[in-house]
C-alpha cells in the first residue's frame, strides 16, 4: 500500500511518551546536518511525507522533526509550550490557527511565492493558505438502486426522509467535539446558512454516527455499514473513490464549503530562515505539484495543473466553492461561549449513545 | 581684480523676482496650513468611519446578549465581524463583561477603558447603551478600543454588561494616509496653478514697463518728442513725467543752445574788434596815434575779460546750483562783507555806500550763490549812478519774509525795459558804461533757485530799487 511504501524510507520514531496524542517523525538531514527544522503539523504525516521527502532533498543539510497531533490539540499545546515554540505550524483547522496569528504569535514573512498567493489565502503576510480542501459528501451507491444521486443537500434531506428505516444508524458525520475541522466546517455552515439546522434534525431522526476521522467514515461507508458520508474532506473522498468505485464523491450544488490548511512562523521561531525556505517550497510550483500528484491534495495555485487542482475542481464542478477566507470573522468559531452554544445544540441532537468511530484520536 | 561679496540688495531686486518671491512665500504659506489641515482632517474622518465600525460591531453582539436561566448569554453574531473585517487586515481583540465586572467571554487582558470616561460618557440612548473610545498599546501595537455598556433588565434582574472591542490601526492609519495624500495632490496642483497665474499677472503687469523702455530705447538721443503709449493708468502717470522731464529737458537744452550761439557771438564781435584794433596799430605810423590806438587795444582786452568771467562765473554758479546743498546763512553778514568790498571802488567813482540792515537775519540758502547775486546788484547801483550821489542797502525781516533792497540815484531804467534787462546779454542801447550784460540775469536765475522775487521799481527822485524778497517758510 502506498502508507506502508512511504514509510519505509523514513525513520519512524513515534514517541510513545505520557502525551498519546503527539507523533514525532524525525527526518534526518541527508546529508550533514547543519540545522533542524521543527513543524508542528495538524494534518496526518503520510499526506505532507512527499512534500518534506522533496524539501530535504533540495536543502540536504537540514534535519526535520514533524510533531503530528490532533488541531486542537496542536493548538492547547502551542500556548502550553509558550515561550517555547516551534520553527512552522501547519494545520487544516484554520479558526485556532487564525487565532493564534491574530493573537500576535506569528511573525510576518514576505515572498515572491507568498505574493502570489490569492488575497483570500493569506491575511498580514502572516498566515498562509497551502492546500485547498472541499468539504463533500460521499454516497454508497450500492444502496440508491436506481435513483439518481443528490447533488444537494435538499435532496439528501429528501433522500434520507424517502428511504427512512433504511438509512437508520447508515449515515456518517464528524463529530465536531472532538474533530476540529469537523467543527470548523459546521459551524461554518451553521453561521452562513439557516438550512443547517434541518440537515442536523435529519441527522439526529436517523442515529447518525459521529467519526474521529474521514478515514474510518470512509472505511465503513467502503464496507457497506454505512451508506451516506456528510462533510468528508475531498482529497480522502477522491481517493477512496478511486479504490471503490461504489462510492460517489458529490460536492453539493448548494454551496461547497473550502476549508485551507494553513501554515504560520511563530514569532518566537528558533529557525526562521528555513521554516521560509519550507513555506516558499511548499507554495512553489514545484511543492504544488508534489501535493497535488503525491498527496491528493488540492494545490491552491492556481497554475497546478492535475486531478485535484484548483483550477480543476472550479472547472470540473458546477459546484458554487465558497472559500472560508483567512479574516476576523474566523474568531467567532473560537470564542468560547459560541462554541459551548454550538456544541449544546449538536449535543441535544444526538443524545443517543455515538458512533463506533468516536474516539479522541486524530481528526483527518 | 577684487571680487566684492556683497549682500543681497533686496531693494535691487526685479520686480517680477520680489513679485514672485513674495507670492511664492505666500502660497506656500497657505499650501503648508492646507496640508496640516488637510492631514487633521484626514485623522479625524478616517477616525470616524473606523470608530462607527467598531460602534457598529458592538451594537450587532450587544443585541445578542440575553440572560438564559439567569444567566448572560453571548452568542456572537458572525455578521459583527465581517464588519469588523473591512479594515481587513487590522487584528481584533474582544471581550464582554457582565454585572460586577465577571468574565462573559473574549480575552480576559484587554486594558480596561480610564475609569471616569465611561461614567461621564453619554449617549443618545439615554441610560440603554454607553459607551466611549479610548486608545491603548495590547500585545505590542497600537490598538483602537470601543466600550458599549447596555443595560440589561429582565423581570429579576438589571445590570450593566460591557462589550469591549479593539482593532488595531493599520486600516484607519492607511485610510488618513490615502486621504491626505490625496489633499496634498490637490494642494499641490493648487499651488502650481496659483503659481502660474501669479507669474502670467505678473508678466501682464510689467508687460507696459518693457514696451514703454523699449519705446524709450529705439528712440534717438536727440528726439525729445513726447511718447505716445497706450499703457494701464499707474504706468501712464510714469510716461506724463517722462514726457514733462523731456520737455524741460529739451527747454534747457534750446536754452543751453542759445546762451553757446550768443556766447560765442559775444566772443566773437569783440575779438574781431580787437582783432582790427591791433590791426590799425601795427599799420599805424605816428607814433602818438599808435599809442592810443594800443590803449584801446587793451580797453578792448579788459572788456573781453571781464564777459569771459562773467560767463565763466555763469557756468561755475550753475554748476554750484546744481551740485550744493543749501546751508544756514547769516544775510545781513553776507550783505555788511560785500558792502565793505564794493565800498572802495565806490569811492573811487564818488559814490557813497550806505548800508542799514536788521541783526541776525538767518537764511537756508547757498552762500556762493548769494554772494554772487548781491555783488552784481550793488555793482550796478555802483556803476549807474552818477558822482556824488550815493546807494541804499536795506536788509529787513518780517515773520514771513526777508527783503533786500538796493536803492540808488542813477538814471533808473524805464519801464518797458524793465523785463528785458533780465535776459543775457541785454544792455540798455543808451548804456555808455562797459559791461556784458549777464549781472542781472545771474541775479534773476539765484533768486528763482531761492524761489525769491526780484523786482524792479524807480526810484524817487530818480533811480532804480532793486529788490529781491525770501519767503522765510519756503525753506529749500
Ligand atoms: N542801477 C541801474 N541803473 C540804471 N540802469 C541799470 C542799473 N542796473 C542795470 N541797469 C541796466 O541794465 C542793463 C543790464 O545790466 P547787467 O548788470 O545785466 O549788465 P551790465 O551791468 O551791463 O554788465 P555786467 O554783466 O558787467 O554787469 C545794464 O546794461 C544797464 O543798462
Ligand atoms: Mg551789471
Amino acid at each position: 500500500m502506498r502508507l506502508s511504501r512511504l514509510l519505509t524510507g523514513l525513520l519512524l520514531s513515534a514517541t510513545a511518551a505520557a502525551l498519546q496524542a503527539e507523533t514525532l517523525w524525525a527526518l534526518p538531514a541527508k546529508g550533514t546536518q547543519a540545522s533542524v527544522l521543527q513543524i508542528h503539523g495538524g494534518a496526518d504525516f503520510v499526506a505532507i511525507a512527499p512534500v518534506l521527502e522533496a524539501y530535504q532533498r533540495k536543502y540536504p543539510s537540514i534535519r526535520v522533526n514533524y510533531h503530528e497531533f490532533g488541531t486542537r490539540e496542536l493548538y492547547n499545546r502551542f500556548l502550553a509550550d509558550l515561550p517555547k515554540t516551534p520553527d512552522l505550524v501547519m494545520s487544516s483547522a484554520m479558526d485556532l490557527q487564525f487565532k493564534l496569528v491574530n493573537d500576535g504569535y506569528a511573525q510576518p514573512y514576505r515572498s515572491a511565492e507568498t505574493q502570489a498567493l490569492p488575497d483570500w489565502a493569506r491575511w498580514r503576510n502572516e498566515i498562509f493558505g497551502i492546500t485547498y480542501e472541499p468539504a463533500v459528501m460521499v454516497i454508497n451507491s450500492g444502496f440508491l438502486d436506481n435513483e439518481t444521486l443528490p447533488s444537494s443537500r435538499a435532496e439528501l434531506i429528501d433522500l434520507i426522509r424517502r428511504k427512512g428505516d433504511q438509512v437508520r444508524g447508515r449515515i456518517g458525520t464528524f463529530d465536531i467535539e472532538t474533530v476540529g475541522i469537523g467543527y470548523l466546517v459546521w459551524s461554518h455552515d451553521n453561521l452562513r446558512t439557516a438550512s443547517n439546522g434541518r440537515l442536523l434534525e435529519s441527522f439526529s431522526l436517523h442515529d447518525t454516527q459521529l467519526f474521529s476521522s474521514s478515514a474510518a467514515m470512509l472505511q465503513q461507508l467502503a464496507l457497506g455499514n454505512i451508506v451516506i458520508a456528510y462533510n468528508v474532506l475531498g482529497s480522502y473522498a477522491h481517493a477512496w473513490a478511486r479504490k471503490y468505485p461504489v462510492l460517489s464523491v458529490v460536492l453539493p450544488s448548494d454551496y461547497t464549503t473550502v476549508i485551507m490548511r494553513s501554515a504560520f512562523i511563530p514569532r518566537a521561531s528558533g529557525n526562521a530562515p528555513d521554516a521560509q525556505r519550507f513555506l516558499d517550497f511548499m507554495l512553489s510550483l514545484q511543492g504544488q505539484q508534489i501535493l497535488a500528484d503525491k498527496s491528493s491534495l488540492y494545490p491552491i495555485r492556481d497554475d497546478v495543473s492535475g486531478e485535484t487542482s484548483a483550477q480543476n475542481l472550479r472547472l470540473s464542478y458546477s459546484s458554487p466553492l465558497r472559500p472560508i477566507p483567512l479574516g476576523v470573522s474566523l474568531l467567532v468559531q473560537t470564542d468560547a461561549m459560541k462554541r459551548s452554544l454550538i456544541l449544546e445544540e449538536w449535543r441535544r441532537a444526538f443524545e443517543a449513545p455515538r458512533g463506533p468511530g468516536a474516539s479522541a484520536a486524530d481528526d483527518q | 581684480m577684487w571680487l566684492k561679496i556683497r549682500r543681497p540688495d533686496v531693494s535691487r531686486w526685479s520686480i517680477r523676482r520680489k513679485l514672485l518671491c513674495m507670492t511664492s512665500v505666500l502660497l506656500i504659506a497657505v499650501s503648508l496650513l492646507g496640508v496640516r489641515a488637510s492631514q487633521t482632517y484626514a485623522q479625524r474622518s478616517a477616525q470616524l468611519s473606523y470608530d462607527r465600525l467598531l460602534t457598529g460591531a458592538a451594537l450587532q453582539i450587544a443585541e445578542q446578549i440575553a440572560l438564559r436561566h439567569g444567566k448572560v448569554v453571548a452568542d456572537l453574531p458572525r455578521a459583527a465581524f465581517e464588519t469588523l473585517a473591512l479594515a481587513p487586515d487590522d487584528r481584533v481583540y474582544y471581550r464582554i463583561l457582565g454585572p460586577d465586572d465577571e468574565h462573559i467571554t473574549g480575552y480576559d487582558d484587554l486594558p480596561s477603558a480610564p475609569a471616569t470616561r465611561v461614567r461621564h460618557a453619554g449617549s443618545a440612548d439615554g441610560d440603554t447603551f454607553r459607551k466611549v473610545f479610548f486608545d491603548a498599546r495590547y500585545r505590542g501595537e497600537a490598538v483602537r478600543f470601543v466600550v458599549l455598556e447596555r443595560l440589561l433588565t429582565e423581570t429579576d434582574f438589571s445590570g450593566y454588561i460591557q462589550i469591549q472591542i479593539g482593532q488595531t490601526t493599520l486600516a484607519r492609519t492607511s485610510l488618513a494616509d490615502e486621504i491626505s495624500l490625496r489633499a496634498l495632490q490637490l494642494i499641490g496642483l493648487l499651488f502650481m496653478v496659483a503659481l502660474l497665474l501669479v507669474s502670467l499677472g505678473i508678466w501682464m503687469t510689467l508687460r507696459p514697463l518693457e514696451r514703454l523702455n523699449s519705446a524709450l530705447a529705439r528712440r534717438s538721443s536727440v528726439d525729445l518728442s513726447p511718447l505716445d503709449l497706450a499703457v494701464p493708468r499707474e504706468i501712464s502717470k510714469l510716461v506724463r513725467t517722462i514726457n514733462h522731464f523731456m520737455q524741460q529737458l529739451g527747454g534747457t537744452l534750446d536754452g543751453l543752445q542759445r546762451f553757446t550761439s550768443e556766447a560765442a557771438h559775444q566772443i566773437r564781435t569783440p575779438l574781431a574788434g580787437l582783432r582790427s584794433q591791433a590791426q590799425n596799430a601795427l599799420d599805424e605810423e605816428d607814433a602818438g596815434l599808435r599809442q592810443r590806438q594800443l590803449n584801446r587795444v587793451l580797453e578792448s582786452a579788459d572788456r573781453l575779460s571781464d564777459t569771459v568771467n562773467q560767463l565763466l562765473s555763469q557756468a561755475v554758479l550753475a554748476h554750484r546750483l546744481r551740485s550744493q546743498q543749501t546751508e544756514p546763512v547769516a544775510l545781513d553778514q553776507l550783505v555788511r562783507e560785500q558792502c565793505r568790498q564794493l565800498a572802495l571802488p565806490a569811492l573811487e567813482q564818488g559814490v557813497e555806500l550806505a548800508y542799514d540792515g536788521d541783526d541776525a537775519v538767518l537764511l537756508q540758502a547757498n552762500a556762493f550763490a548769494l554772494r554772487q547775486m548781491v555783488q552784481n546788484i550793488l555793482e550796478n547801483a555802483i556803476r549807474y549812478s552818477n558822482p556824488g550821489s550815493e546807494v541804499q542797502v536795506r536788509l529787513e525781516q518780517d515773520e514771513s519774509y526777508i527783503s533786500l533792497s538796493v536803492a540808488d540815484q542813477g538814471p533808473g531804467i524805464p519801464d518797458a525795459e524793465k523785463p528785458l534787462v533780465f535776459e543775457r546779454f541785454y544792455r540798455s542801447p543808451n548804456n555808455v558804461r562797459t559791461g556784458s550784460g549777464l549781472g542781472l540775469a545771474i541775479a534773476k536765475d539765484v533768486a528763482s533757485y531761492h524761489r525769491a522775487s526780484l523786482k524792479l521799481t524807480d526810484n524817487q527822485p530818480a533811480g532804480l530799487v532793486v529788490t529781491v524778497r525770501f519767503h522765510r517758510r519756503r525753506v529749500l
